[in-house]
């Protein structure tokens, strides 16, 4: 008991570290926090994907083969995310059933600069009512976009971590995030839903 | 029925391989190795680079390409037709082949396209004239230049040659006139 609360209180990285170390068990753990949340991120991001259960599988099994290449001095969050999209991704480009984004060379996206789109915090009722809403028309947003406002609004990642997750530009970050907002709002005003 | 579920479950399933050996952590040497590789080929990547540029630079010094830059439409052909087209083509495929390698790293992916890019090209460029100024006699780009060197050997020929030993040439009408190599230093290309 006193064994599972002590586990319970560490970071992902001391776990982490640990495992390392050769204590493989406590891989575990990181099953147990990140599946819930990979999951979800898959079953939002792929809606349309019927073995997300597979693809969270290969996700951790992809997690823990390469986990000695885990940097100690980053987060865990984003790395793991990272490995969840290139997995989702991948996953994506081989059903071709959706519009595959770009994470060829050339984004447009990540070409020029962008300014003006710094984080900002949306009101947690705007949040909620985004969620809500975002729930019913994902099928409808670009997979690019749609990736983003599930890391945002889902994942509860700020600009920071999720540039890290997709490689990309923190500008950028802010530029998608309001396109897919935009996005969202036309889809709720051909609805005659309208939200500030 | 409980046991079942938890084997059946995702982290039933990973523990299980794990402790059966079927799934294997790879060793810290192993990205260590990579990572060694990536870069390697990376700075091989780049000083191809500077040598492809640098190769331009020494066929444009030596077919004077400079003095053809007016409106002439003759001369504007001639220089059309004496800027090694495939080496410059070539030179943006390993460009942007480098930066598709590099572009893993945070200090690269950060940065906006046109940033990274024009950073690679700016130190490309800084770089190659810094051996411009001090390899006067052109011995970098001139890396290669030999009858039995492969690849290099004939690329040296082709383009600093006799311009009228091109197979394009020989069925030109207007090749009469058409510049002669300037000095060539070395029988090879003659």
């Amino acid at each position: 008991m006193e064994q599972s609360k002590k586990i319970e209180t560490k970071t992902d990285k001391e776990i982490v570290l640990q495992i390392k170390k050769g204590d493989h068990d406590l891989f575990s753990e990181i099953v147990s926090r990140y599946e819930p949340k990979l999951r979800r991120y898959a079953r939002k991001f792929l809606f349309k994907y019927n073995d997300v259960d597979d693809l969270v599988q290969d996700v951790f099994i992809k997690v823990y083969i390469n986990l000695q290449s885990f940097d100690d001095d980053r987060e865990f969050s984003p790395w793991i995310y990272r490995i969840a999209h290139n997995t989702y991704v991948n996953a994506l480009k081989k059903k071709l059933t959706d519009r595959i984004f770009s994470t060829d060379f050339f984004d447009f996206d990540t070409f020029l600069p962008h300014t003006g789109e710094a984080e900002r915090a949306d009101k947690e009722s705007d949040r909620e009512l985004i969620k809500k809403e975002l729930d019913h028309h994902l099928d409808s947003i670009d997979a690019k976009y749609r990736e983003i406002l599930i890391l945002y609004f889902y994942e509860d990642m700020d600009y920071k971590e999720i540039a890290q997750v997709l490689g990309i530009p923190i500008s950028t970050v802010g530029v998608r995030i309001k396109r897919g907002k935009d996005k969202l709002k036309e889809l709720l005003s051909n609805n005659n839903f309208i939200y500030e | 029925m409980s046991n079942l579920n938890e084997e059946n479950s995702i982290q039933g399933k990973v523990l299980t391989a794990i402790k059966e050996g079927k799934l294997v952590m790879k060793p810290k040497w192993h990205f260590v190795l990579k990572t060694v590789m990536h870069i390697l080929v990376a700075v091989i990547l780049f000083f191809a680079l500077i040598y492809l540029i640098s190769f331009i630079g020494l066929v444009a010094r030596e077919k004077e390409l400079f003095k053809l830059l007016n409106l002439n439409p003759r001369e504007l052909y001639l220089l059309m037709t004496s800027i090694p087209w495939i080496i410059v083509i070539l030179s943006i495929f390993l460009l942007f082949t480098f930066y598709k390698l590099v572009k893993e790293y945070a200090f690269i992916y950060k940065k906006p396209l046109v940033y990274s890019l024009s950073g690679i090209i700016f130190l490309v460029v800084l770089i190659g004239a810094i051996i411009q100024i001090l390899d006067v006699n052109f011995r970098f780009a001139r890396f290669g230049e030999g009858p039995r060197v492969p690849v290099l050997g004939p690329m040296h020929k082709y383009y600093r040659g006799d311009m009228d030993k091109r197979p394009m040439m020989k069925f030109r009408d207007d090749r009469r006139g058409m510049m002669p190599p300037r000095e060539l230093e070395s029988p090879f290309l003659k």
